[in-house]
């Protein structure tokens, strides 16, 4: 094997392999750490990470970069507590709608108006703010008068599973099959890869950039219904560091800040491991800032590990053929 | 023979430059059709128009007795128009498989649709059309730059189609790919597949094309002349708009040796190579692409760094570690690629032409921003430079004149001793190409060791005293310049 | 195939006179829309709180045109104020605030050594050092704002005057002209913008660009020091999360002055202009009594706007071409 097979497999065991370690240095040190229960918590707490994630790996496996998703995931689950008492229900699907909106503004902005994606999410980001803010009383948390029905429904657990983990892990199937099976995911690898090339072989470079962007709004919707099922709130001002976390977890994840490189499993696992991280250290009773320093070296170091693995394989293996 | 693609009166404005006027292309079943032109002379636009990549201003195209109009590559690809691109639209992270079934995804009807990679059996049987002999599976990065260019062409070359436009295809081909690629194009044509080929190699029209369309300056100054009727010198005059007259080999005298490589390896692996150059004189290090002779010109100027080995300058005998030291030590450099290695493009032309030396005109890092300009005034009359004048962006200038600018660059060092150019002259017209050759046989002649990479051998034996041969990361020979062509060509081909 | 933007003397004319222009305009609808706005007295105060954003927004700038960028600005202020809480007791203040500056200065030199010749992307090394740098100003604190001991000495950078002008705005002005200075007229500067057109061509060129990119990074350190210096005496006390959106807000500035994100390009009136234009509708927003959802969202407005409307001039010139083609 050459080295760069070597780095596109191993970049993807990266995230298995620390969470592995995490998990086994945690259940030897931490009373309790591996009991179902704890795992399970786990499980619930990783579920808006996970489809945050989700949508980061998608924008960035096109080149992108979106700093609005938790905004975005904030402000529709505001705007999902506001319609709750009018709609039922269906007001999470308005939720989506939200994400949609804000995906769509972003996908305008990057694809077809060229805005380089910092600035147009910066811009949505703020936006998103303003509006969650402007609709809730100036940030105050949004109850509506009967969200038990949500509420109840996120806190079951199926075959030990908890319900609310669903809509991570029905999405992240949606969108492995479109990765690998589907005409418009070997579309995204293209346009990651490169967009001119891709334009020259027919691929409409701005709408799969589009699509990207919509779809990771979309599912920053989806986390923010999700929020609200958990909490039966909206939370306006909530998420301000989810968006870095969502960036450590698909980078961590093997995905490729260069674009064109990007896997759904790897980076649920570097969802669980940031979790798992932060439920270790918060059980262990250490300071909540020891572990902010370490998802802050994490994502640090995470930027060197292409590197770092071309490194450790090519000594060995690179020119072994020749 | 049935005419299956026509363009007719296409014309293409840039703002006030007129790229394409009224052009006509008449493309039959069966028929290699040539198209040449220098640089700039409109042909690239031309074929962004056939292939749908751009639309022009007026002008009609007929498919198959039909009139089209192509909003994009799309458009084009669904009816049967596939290009074969001159820069690399391959997907490096990709596998060989994915990058051969690009076009059949590219033009899906649905996004939706299940992805339809061309089957292992078919993909096999377009390798070895084109004579690629790679595993399905290999990622793209790990194909030589030959091995790429061959992808690229059996992409186009193995999906069904009527017409197929290849532009320059054998740019980064040795001489047995190259054949292997005129086989192929044989078969596609008892296939009755209409093929414009666009080139710069005069030889290549010679033996394939079965007519010539030549542009210059926008217009069509030979429009479909069948190839027996027009000949090598002719398509040079039409080109060029005037008669090319080769230059007698520079005269210079040799002096004392300036630089000397001792032990280079190319690759780990590789035989290490030594090679000196003196005062005045020429080397000319020719090599097919891949063959690490571009990888010597870099090593040799400290842009890149070779397996062990030293390079050092005799008279200082200062050792180059990084191109700052080798730049100290007065070794110029021209990069190969200009635009993603030499030219500042956003910039204005002074300071891309002053970056090597700010320190020549400030004081204690300081600019002294009015005698920045000072030492180009007589060089830019020198090298004809158009537009004459520094201040506008480098992105301005056409590819010749950018090309200017980096030797502009690399005059005004204060302590010149060596100059290293790669390609000195890739995708440059022919006018620019002479002023630069001249260019470089008078800084011989003032005593500067000039080494020059180049994949194109009348050039090399044009400018240089003395040859050295790189094959397979090796020194495959040396010999004196005005050797026997073929010779040369045996040894490039030679470990590959 | 690589699409080359001619960009003709012009039209570079044009958008100069525009980068001015913009800012203006804001300030005559201020004037004449926004009650209170023109005294002496708002004015002073629209300046006096802009200082600190133009103050970062120049260390920012400087990343930008070596074609870097840098999130961490935020936490690296915060680490800033409460090392120097921590330290004015025992030290004195001017030798709290010289240590807080060195912090500052020492997290750009970590960015930039990372950067430049660790090689790793300036976008993930930065967000990192956001939360790190975060979680170790609330280690220090724990957490919790601490008070200085309230001095004279210690207000003076944030509140107090030199010839009747703010000490703010004077230091904004001095850090203004030093990155004018820098930018036009220094062999830093020049190296700046060549580096960040092109990081290959800058090495093939003989540049130090290594050096080049690492000094980006310790000149914004220091830009961002000085800023969060006013801050923390502005405050008088030392909060982790004293301005935790510093670099998003400078981003914002930068990209309101269109000074694009990738490098080579950007000067010292862009982002005074940018900084003006931010501040001034900050400013009227608070004297039209709305409330700060509306400054947000007049705020990704103006961006959004200052983002689209080149590009949709470009839009309009390409279909004017169009036209003038067809009719020939």
């Amino acid at each position: 094997m050459k080295a760069s097979t070597i780095n596109r497999q191993a970049r993807f065991l990266v995230a298995p392999g620390a969470l592995l370690l995490v998990l086994l240095m945690a259940g030897a040190l931490v009373a309790d750490y591996a009991s179902l229960g704890n795992l399970q918590n786990i499980g619930s707490q990783a579920v808006i990470l996970a489809l945050l994630a989700l949508g980061q790996m998608l924008v960035m496996l096109v080149r992108g970069f979106d700093i609005s998703v938790g905004a975005v995931a904030a402000c529709s689950s505001t705007v999902a507590a506001l319609t709750m008492d009018w709609l039922g229900t269906p007001s999470i699907a308005l939720a989506v709608v939200v994400g949609l909106l804000f995906g769509g503004l972003n996908g305008l902005l990057i694809a077809y108006l060229r805005v380089q994606p910092i600035v147009a999410t910066l811009c949505s980001m703020i936006a998103a703010q303003g509006l969650a803010r402007l609709i809730s009383d100036d940030g105050q948390p949004v109850v509506p008068i009967d969200a038990s029905a949500l509420t109840d429904l996120a806190f079951q657990n199926v075959a030990g599973i908890p319900l609310l983990l669903a809509p991570a892990l029905v999405c992240m199937l949606l969108v492995g099959l479109i990765l690998k099976k589907f005409t418009l995911g070997r579309h995204l690898f293209m346009v990651g890869c490169d967009p001119q090339a891709a334009s020259l072989v027919g691929v409409d470079s701005r709408r799969v950039t589009c699509i990207a962007y919509l779809a990771c709004g979309a599912l920053a919707g989806l986390a923010g219904a999700v929020l609200f099922c958990k909490t039966g709130t909206g939370l306006p001002t909530e998420g301000v560091s989810w968006a870095l976390q969502s960036v450590a977890a698909a980078v961590i994840g093997g995905t490729a800040l260069r674009g064109g490189t990007a896997s759904v499993w790897p980076v649920f696992f570097g969802v669980l491991l940031i979790q798992a991280l932060e439920t270790a250290l918060n059980i262990e009773g250490v300071s909540p800032f020891i572990a902010e320093i370490v998802m802050g070296l994490i994502i640090l170091v995470a930027g060197g590990l292409d590197r770092l693995i071309l490194r450790l394989f090519s000594s060995s293996t690179a020119y072994g053929e020749s | 023979m049935k005419t299956i693609f026509q363009a007719s009166g296409i014309s293409k404005h840039y703002g006030t430059t007129c790229a394409l006027r009224d052009a006509n292309l008449v493309l039959k079943a069966g028929q290699i059709h040539a198209l040449m032109g220098e640089n700039g002379a409109g042909k690239s636009t031309f074929v962004k128009i056939l292939v749908g990549a751009i639309r022009p201003d007026s002008g009609a195209l007929v498919l198959d007795g039909q009139p089209v109009v192509f909003g994009s590559v799309r458009d084009a690809l669904k009816q049967g128009v596939v290009p074969v691109y001159q820069h690399s639209t391959l997907f490096t992270r990709l596998t060989v498989l994915e990058n051969l079934s690009a076009f059949g995804l590219g033009s899906a009807q649905r996004s939706w649709a299940r992805n339809n990679c061309l089957d292992r059996q078919q993909a096999t049987e377009v390798l070895s059309l084109v004579g690629l002999d790679v595993s399905l599976d290999s990622l793209v990065d790990e194909l030589s730059l030959g091995e790429r260019q061959l992808l690229e062409i059996a992409r186009g070359v193995g999906r069904r189609c009527s017409v197929l436009i290849l532009d320059e295809p054998t740019a980064a081909l040795g001489a047995r790919e190259a054949n292997r690629l005129h086989q192929a194009l044989q078969v596609l044509c008892a296939k009755r597949t209409a093929i414009l080929y666009i080139s710069h190699k005069i030889d290549d029209i010679k033996r394939m094309a079965d007519a010539v369309t030549i542009l210059r300056d926008g217009l069509t100054v030979v429009n479909a002349a069948a190839r027996d009727d027009i000949s090598a010198a002719q398509i040079v005059q039409h080109m060029l708009g005037q008669t090319f007259e080769p230059q007698a080999l520079c005269v210079s005298t040799r002096g004392e040796v300036v630089l000397e490589a001792r032990d280079i390896r190319l690759t780990p692996t590789a035989q290490p190579l030594s090679l000196c150059v003196h005062q005045g004189e020429v080397l000319g290090i020719v090599g097919v692409a891949g063959s690490g002779a571009l990888r010597l010109g870099e090593v040799l100027a400290g842009a890149a760094s070779g397996h062990g080995g030293t390079v050092s300058l005799n008279a200082t005998s200062e050792v180059v570690n990084d191109r700052q030291s080798a730049m100290r030590a007065g070794i110029g450099y021209v990069p190969s690629d200009r635009h993603a290695d030499g030219l500042f493009l956003g910039l204005s032309a002074l300071q891309n032409a002053s970056a090597s030396v700010l320190r020549g005109f400030s004081s204690w890092g300081v600019l002294r921003l009015r005698e920045e300009a000072g030492p180009f005034d007589a060089l830019i009359a020198q090298f004809n430079l158009n537009p004459p004048r520094l201040d506008l962006d480098a992105a301005y200038y056409s590819g010749g004149n950018q090309q200017k600018l980096l030797f502009l660059r690399n005059l005004v060092l204060p302590n010149l001793q060596v100059l290293v150019v790669l390609e000195p002259t890739r995708g440059v017209d022919v006018g620019a190409r002479e002023s630069i050759h001249q260019a470089l046989r008078a800084l011989a002649c003032r005593g500067i060791a000039i080494i020059v990479v180049s994949s194109d051998l009348l050039e090399v034996n044009t400018l240089c005293h003395q040859l050295l041969v790189v094959a397979s990361h090796q020194v495959a020979g040396r010999m004196m310049a005005d050797a026997q062509t073929d010779a040369v060509l045996s040894m490039m081909a030679g470990a590959c | 195939m690589t699409t080359l933007i001619k960009q003709h003397p012009a039209i570079a004319l044009g958008s100069r006179i525009g980068v001015i222009a913009v800012p203006l305009l804001v300030f005559f609808l201020c004037v004449l829309f926004v009650p209170r706005f023109l005294s002496v007295d708002n004015l002073q105060n629209v300046l006096r709180v802009g200082s600190i954003l133009l103050i970062a927004a120049c260390g920012q700038t400087g990343i930008l045109i070596v074609g870097g960028i840098d999130f961490s600005m935020g936490s690296a202020v915060a680490l800033l104020s409460v090392v120097t809480v921590i330290l004015a007791p025992e030290l004195g203040v001017a030798l709290a605030f010289t240590g807080g500056i060195c912090v500052a200065v020492l997290v750009g030199l970590c960015n930039g050594l990372l950067i430049a010749y660790l090689k790793l992307p300036a976008f993930l090394v930065t967000l990192g050092m956001l939360l790190v740098l975060h979680g170790l100003a609330s280690l220090l604190s724990g957490g919790m704002p601490l008070d200085a001991a309230p001095s004279p000495g210690f207000l003076w950078l944030g509140s107090g005057h030199v010839a009747g002008i703010p000490v703010p705005i004077i230091l904004a002005l001095l850090a203004v002209l030093s990155l004018h200075g820098l930018l036009r007229y220094t062999l830093v500067g020049r190296s700046w913008y060549l580096v960040g057109t092109n990081f290959n061509a800058a090495l093939n060129a003989g540049l130090p660009a290594r050096r080049m990119v690492l000094l980006a990074y310790i000149v914004a350190g220091l830009f961002c020091a000085l800023a969060g210096a006013i801050l923390t005496s502005r405050v008088g006390s030392g909060q982790p999360n004293l301005y935790p959106d510093l670099a998003f807000a400078t981003i914002a500035v930068c990209a309101i002055s269109g000074i694009p994100l990738n490098g080579g390009r950007g000067s010292a009136v862009q982002v005074v202009c940018g900084t003006l234009i931010i501040a001034m509708l900050n400013n009227a927003v608070v004297l039209l009594n709305l409330t700060s959802a509306w400054q947000q969202l007049l705020m990704a407005l103006v961006i959004g706007a200052a983002v689209v409307l080149p590009q949709l001039s470009n839009v309009r010139r390409r279909c004017v071409h169009l036209l003038r083609g067809n009719a020939q």
